[in-house]
């Protein structure tokens, strides 16, 4: 799984040391995976072929699919929570993209320079929900989509789900300004509904 | 689903548009996957369009209804009469869809690649003459469904949840199980409703590679803000929300769309009393006879 235009590095449970490790490398995109994930053969250079997508925004963020060992998609997870903009959509999905609002960072390729524009993820403050709130922030003013065709076995459960657990990351989220107050809300019906 | 060659019939509804509708027939003509049969369905034209369609194309079946029932009482009727012939796959569209000539092929090349169970609804990627997505036919993504809308991404097919009748390709297994389109709508939010219908159970799919332009004079919204037309919108929503076509969550969001719609309408009308009186009426009438 090696690109020559990509230096792709991974981490391990995507806590803050392996980022640590992973930013001391240099690597212009950093790929994050949970542990226990498994990606099939191809995942990584199906992300990598999205990077400069033909007539869409360049990305920093790319997240792919998540399915359980039986590979069905994970349905509640938290992964990647769709830009609910149809348009964007329907152009988008002839790339087999989908934009997104905000990603986990179970299985997610970040071009480096987004840490150098906005910091860190918090994880002390946002625990598991880290991810989506450093994402969130991220892609207030750039662009990221989903890569459907880059798929990562985890097994059910090892993922944050959209709960009521969610709710303090969402009440802080606000607070930080990575979610504006329609993105808490539809967060909230969701975990909710 | 065949494993056999499915077949197609496609319905075209026209209305007092004899250029538009020459134009969608040759179209239609120039299919790469040419259809099986199409349909024409004559709302009670009165510029002589029976007759264009009987002299100048009799490879064309022509379903002359003997009053104008609109688009909704139109595709209700086609649908029905190509439902009843046997074909596969029902492709609905107005006089003024023009498909490209790979529109038809790229539907069922979508159904084919379609991941999971088959679906029975498909639907074409819809633009104006300018290339831009036309407004009216965006259809509604399966945002709820978070799993299946990633996995169809990965097939290069856009799960949606509703969609308009403007090249709409539906299987004649959702009319067996689902029923036709309400013709009592007349005009306005019957596609809406019966792919909510149909769809909050089965799958459909956008195939962006089949590609239709919608040749309206302008790329206006479909709520018609600015026109007596608006008593449909407003009693067919209604109608809409009062079905089960939706479930009780989706109809929170349709019901906000609905009260946004009112809101503009108000904003622009509210000095005239006959467009208030308009809209009154079509909130009296939605709450009225069958959902």
């Amino acid at each position: 799984m090696t690109s020559p235009a990509v230096d792709a590095v991974a981490t391990v449970g995507a806590g803050p040391d392996a980022l640590a490790h992973a930013l001391a490398t240099e690597a212009p995109w950093l790929w994050f995976l949970a542990p226990g994930a498994r990606p099939r053969e191809d995942a990584l250079d199906v992300l990598l072929a999205a990077v400069a997508p033909e007539g869409a925004a360049p990305p920093t963020v790319l997240a792919g699919l998540l399915v359980d060992e039986h590979g069905v998609p994970l349905e509640r997870d938290l992964q990647a929570t769709p830009q609910l903009d149809a348009e964007a959509a329907v152009e988008l999905v002839r790339h087999r993209l989908l934009p997104i609002r905000s990603a986990g960072f179970q299985h997610c390729l970040v071009a480096r320079a987004s840490f150098d524009r906005h910091g860190l993820p918090d994880h002390a403050r946002f625990g598991p929900y880290a991810g989506h709130e450093w994402t969130a922030r991220v892609l207030g003013d750039s662009a990221g989509y989903l890569v459907a065709a880059s798929v990562v076995e985890l097994a059910a459960g090892a993922a944050p789900t959209g709960s009521f657990a969610q709710l303090p990351a969402a009440v802080r989220m606000l607070r930080t300004g990575a979610w504006s107050r329609g993105d808490a809300v539809r967060a909230l019906r969701r975990a909710v509904l | 689903m065949t494993t056999t060659t499915p077949t197609v019939c496609a319905i075209v509804v026209t209305y007092n548009r004899k250029d538009m509708l020459v134009r969608c027939l040759a179209a239609l003509a120039a299919q790469e996957r040419p259809v099986d049969m199409t349909v024409v369905v004559d709302n009670a034209s009165t510029d002589g369009t029976a007759d264009l369609v009987r002299a100048g194309h009799p490879e064309v079946e022509l379903l002359a209804l003997a009053e104008n029932v609109g688009g909704a009482g139109g595709f209700a009727a086609g649908m029905a009469w190509a439902h009843a012939r046997g074909y596969d796959w029902l492709w609905v569209m107005d006089d003024d869809t023009l498909p490209t000539p790979e529109s038809l092929g790229a539907l069922l090349a979508g159904a084919e690649r379609a991941p999971g169970p088959a679906p029975v609804v498909l639907c074409s990627d819809v633009r104006w003459k300018d290339e831009r997505l036309h407004p009216m036919n965006v259809p509604s993504p399966r945002w709820r469904d978070r799993g299946h809308l990633g996995e169809a991404a990965g097939h290069g097919l856009l799960a949606v949840r509703t969609a308009t009748f403007v090249s709409l390709a539906v299987h004649r297994t959702a009319i067996d199980r689902y029923g036709l389109p309400h013709a009592h709508y007349f005009i306005w939010g019957d596609d809406i409703e019966f792919t909510a219908r149909v769809l909050r159970h089965e799958r459909g799919y956008l195939v962006p590679e089949s590609k239709v332009y919608h040749w309206t004079p302008e790329p206006h919204s479909p709520a018609g803000l600015n026109s007596d037309r608006f008593y449909y919108h407003a009693r067919n929503s209604l109608h809409v929300l009062r079905s089960r076509s939706f479930s009780p969550v989706e109809r929170v969001d349709y019901g906000r769309y609905y009260l946004s719609s009112i809101k503009q309408f108000l904003k622009l009308n509210w000095r005239d009393r006959r467009r208030l009186g308009i809209l009154l009426r079509g909130l009296r009438d939605g709450l009225r006879g069958p959902a």
